[in-house]
């Protein structure tokens, strides 16, 4: 395979695309496997023994077992960077050839785009309350989104507020706290903002046609000027947030507080960087 | 020529990764950290760096925010937690999520995993979702963990001590390469296990799914996000120039809704596809006003890659550099890296960690028997015999009569087998060969650290036992009085006689809170045999008290004080901690070490080196 074209330049796009693809792929079955050959390590020597399961040895020794694998990693990622160098013309080749670049509608801005340019007063009233009716299908689906995600918040909060359910058993306390209540309550959010995004999304394209329609039928559209965000608000809150913050470090700084900071800096707390 | 110009050209990184790459490099100045295998301990920790990295990476030359917030959360209740509220919230309020896009290196590291070229998850409605997950992060681990472990006087950074794959790969890991660190091996078990595997995940995510940590996980980047609408630093959008054509959403690799929202990093590829120049970077001026883009003088906008002359046409190629080299820039890049070469220097060269001084405590309490010569000068006395005594431990006292013990003479000692022990203090600094001569049994500590210059070849010429002053097992632990809460004051060498077991500890770190009871209930079940001696050290002191007296009424533990000398814990330094809480010793009867560990111990292990050490 030639590197350079007969124009001298570049190799061409299709074999740019075998290449990566076939060291892409290459590549990640290295990666997922060295991944999993560490976790696997690690839980082995973690079981191997009751007590004090980990020393330098032990650790070299199962590393050294799975060596040759990262060895090949290393190998793939120093061929890689060559591979990036050689043959691509330059930053964003890769990616174009990696990743699809092709222009996702946003029906949302969409939407937004084409309800600033028709006067609804002179739409035909059918297409209007049709029109109404979709605005207020997404208005209900937001509204029962946003219930059902206070109700789950509610609920995980009610358990995590609760003092009683953090014991002296620090590791199952916090297992429970968030395996039990708060992962299941995102999940519980997910779903329901998920929902509401389907909902909202095909009532959005409903709409979109309306609109196109709305606007065939009245003619000329009269576009209105799209508004910038309001600035003085934001300079304000700019000047807020400043004099709050350097108020609090001024005040931190004379309660103790940057003393603190520093204190725990300087020492290590084992468990809390996961040592334990 | 001009081929390799242009190949330099295309391959060359941006003026981000430089920045990113100089971050790293700053906020991880303290190189000789990971050669000595110890953390900076220096005053310039008083900072919080902007983005995430561990305060206990042995490279670290500032704070991390996260930790400092959760820490100050978790003692909220001693004092309000003003000072790390008003330093994101100033980071916060300048820069949003910029700071993520530019600064943070662990945000660097991913995008290098990233870099390696796999097929890639896209984005889509699921990740948009699963990026609300950090908020819940945000709020139950930063936030609610800490606080209602705050309740019941239980510090627990949850979000560190759980999931913080930078304080796994940078602190731990960085700490464990080092083989000074050996001792902190027997540190790990399912913790650690826990998040390694996280860490691993973290690792092999990112490779596929651009900033995965970042996008989902990261409760700084939550934090900062907030922010972003009216940070001065970032990008921003003119919706009056936008079309909506969304190519900026598409190209962007977070979350987004629309640019400069709270996902947005601010990393500004989006303004290169923007047909209309729409997007535009806010850090050119400090006020905004509505329609005003660019500087009234002209000049082109900091940051600025094209030129913002609301031209319509499709924008030109990128430019990589497409910025005039202003004279500002040039002085911005100079002053960047002096200092950069400044911390360099500061933390490798200049910071040195002040030695810690072994205390010289006078001791006239010598045994009775001993017999003294004062020196021809009159200056000092010498140690020329020992009278008849049933005594088997010799103790030589520092100043006798008013006058410093600095000599022991020749012969002093010899064939003098019936004593098993001999204290040699601090004072003397020349021992006369043969002074032990024919004493194969004896055990001499002396309460120097290292054989002094003026101790003749000969002294000691039996195999007997000669011991330093040290912290390591086998030496002899220094001697010094410590301050009790209850007043009082505790000395160290008049407890010889028994086992000692000395525990090093804070209410500020969560194993040493935990490991506690375990103390108190070997100080209870062998009353009478051993002490044990909990010194709290200079970090929150005052809470150390009242925490006992409220948790472990009428304990039998001695709770003492440690003292902050050189910005240094003293007792702690003086038997040989570095940095890491907690810290457990055990000394014999004469005071050697015999057990010294870093890190939390269950009861049995405590118990069962104690049954040992009892044993004999």
């Amino acid at each position: 395979m030639r590197i350079y074209t007969q124009r001298g330049d570049i190799v061409s796009d299709k074999k740019k695309k075998l290449i990566f693809l076939i060291y892409g792929l290459i590549m990640s079955v290295v990666i997922i496997a060295v991944g999993a050959l560490f976790i696997i390590s690690c839980i082995t020597i973690y079981r191997s023994a009751e007590d004090d399961p980990y020393s330098r040895e032990v650790v070299a020794e199962a590393f050294s077992r799975i060596a040759i694998f990262v060895y090949i990693l290393l190998f793939g990622i120093a061929a890689g960077v060559l591979l990036r160098l050689t043959v691509s013309s330059g930053k964003g080749d890769i990616d174009d050839h990696i990743m699809d670049m092709k222009k996702r509608p946003n029906h949302r801005m969409i939407r937004n785009r084409l309800a600033r340019k028709i006067d609804m007063q002179s739409c035909p009233p059918e297409l209007s309350q049709k029109i109404l009716r979709e605005r207020t299908i997404r208005l209900i689906s937001n509204c029962a989104c946003s219930i059902v995600c206070t109700a789950a918040g509610f609920i995980a909060l009610t358990y995590l507020l609760n003092a009683a359910n953090f014991t002296d058993e620090i590791n199952k306390s916090i297992i429970n706290a968030f395996a039990v209540t708060a992962l299941w309550c995102f999940i519980a959010f997910d779903m329901t903002v998920a929902c509401s995004l389907l909902i909202n999304n095909s009532s959005i394209k409903r709409e979109i046609s309306l609109i196109k329609e709305a606007i065939k039928i009245s003619g000329v559209p009269s576009p209105q000027k799209c508004e910038n965000d309001n600035y003085l608000a934001i300079n304000i809150a700019r000047a807020c947030v400043l004099v709050v913050a350097v108020t609090f470090i001024v005040l931190g700084v004379l309660n103790g507080g940057m003393g603190d900071v520093l204190g725990k800096a300087i020492r290590l707390c084992t468990e809390c960087i996961g040592l334990g | 020529m001009r081929k390799i110009i242009d190949w330099f050209k295309r391959h060359m990184p941006t003026k981000r990764k430089i920045i990113q790459l100089y971050a790293a490099l700053l906020f991880n100045a303290n190189i000789k950290g990971f050669i000595t295998g110890s953390i900076y301990t220096g005053p310039l920790k008083n900072v919080c760096a902007p983005g995430i990295n561990c305060y206990s990476c042995p490279g670290a030359s500032a704070a991390c925010p996260l930790g400092a917030l959760q820490n100050s959360l978790a003692s909220s209740n001693k004092r309000l937690p003003y000072y790390v509220f008003g330093i994101i919230l100033l980071y916060g309020i300048i820069a949003g999520r910029w700071i993520c896009g530019w600064l943070c290196p662990f945000g660097w590291i991913q995008e290098l995993l990233h870099k390696i070229p796999t097929p890639k998850l896209k984005k889509g409605k699921i990740t948009r979702i699963l990026s609300y997950f950090k908020y819940v992060i945000l709020v139950v681990f930063v936030f609610i963990f800490p606080l209602m472990y705050m309740l019941r006087d239980v510090p627990l950074p949850g979000f560190c001590k759980y999931i913080c794959p930078a304080g796994t790969i940078e602190g731990a890991v960085g700490l464990l390469a080092n083989k000074v660190n050996d001792s902190m091996f027997s540190m790990l078990g399912p913790l650690f296990t826990w998040k390694f595997v996280l860490l691993v995940g973290f690792i092999v995510a990112s490779v596929f799914i651009y900033r995965f940590f970042c996008r989902f996980f990261c409760p700084l980047g939550a934090l900062y996000g907030l922010f972003n609408k009216i940070s001065f630093f970032g990008i921003k959008l003119e919706k009056s120039k936008c079309t909506n054509c969304s190519l900026c959403v598409s190209k962007c690799k977070m979350d987004i809704n629309h640019v400069g929202d709270q996902e947005c990093i601010s990393c500004g590829e989006c303004i290169d596809v923007c047909p209309t120049g729409a997007i535009s970077w806010k850090g050119s001026k400090i006020i905004l006003h509505e329609n005003e883009i660019t500087p009234t003088d002209g000049a082109t906008p900091i940051g600025v890659v094209n030129d913002q002359d609301a031209s319509s046409e499709p924008k030109a190629k990128k430019k990589r550099f497409g910025i005039k080299k202003k004279p500002l820039q040039i002085i911005a890049a100079i002053l960047m890296i002096a200092l950069l070469g400044g911390a360099i220097v500061h933390y490798n060269f200049l910071h040195e960690d002040a030695p810690v001084t072994l205390p010289t405590e006078e001791n006239t309490d010598g045994t009775k028997e001993l017999v003294y010569s004062l020196s021809e000068d009159g200056g000092y006395y010498i140690v020329t015999g020992i009278d008849d005594t049933e005594d088997t431990v010799i103790t030589i006292p520092s100043v006798y009569s008013g006058k410093p013990v600095a000599a022991i003479a020749a012969d002093a000692f010899k064939d003098k087998t019936q004593f098993e022990t001999v204290y040699i203090p601090y004072s003397v600094t020349d021992i006369a060969a043969g002074a032990f001569g024919g004493c194969t049994e004896i055990k001499i500590l002396c309460e120097v650290q290292s054989k002094p210059e003026g101790w003749l070849d000969g002294w000691c010429e039996s195999s007997a036992a000669v011991t330093f002053t040290g912290s390591d097992v086998g030496m002899l632990c220094p001697t010094y009085t410590l301050e009790l809460y209850n007043g009082e004051t505790f000395n160290v060498k008049e407890n010889r006689g028994s086992l000692t077991v000395i525990n090093f500890w804070g209410t500020w770190c969560t194993p040493c809170v935990a490991e506690l009871p375990h103390f108190d209930r070997i100080a209870s079940e062998y009353d009478g045999q051993l002490s044990v001696i909990a010194i709290h050290s200079p970090l929150n002191v005052e809470t150390g008290g009242p925490y006992i007296d409220e948790k472990y009424p009428g304990t039998k533990m001695i709770i003492a004080k440690d003292v902050s000398i050189n910005g240094k814990d003293y007792y702690y330094s003086l038997l040989g901690g570095v940095s890491s809480y907690p810290m457990t010793l055990i000394l014999d009867k004469d005071g050697i070490v015999l057990f010294r560990t870093e890190g939390g111990l269950e009861y049995e292990t405590l118990k069962m080196f104690i049954d040992i050490y009892l044993e004999g």
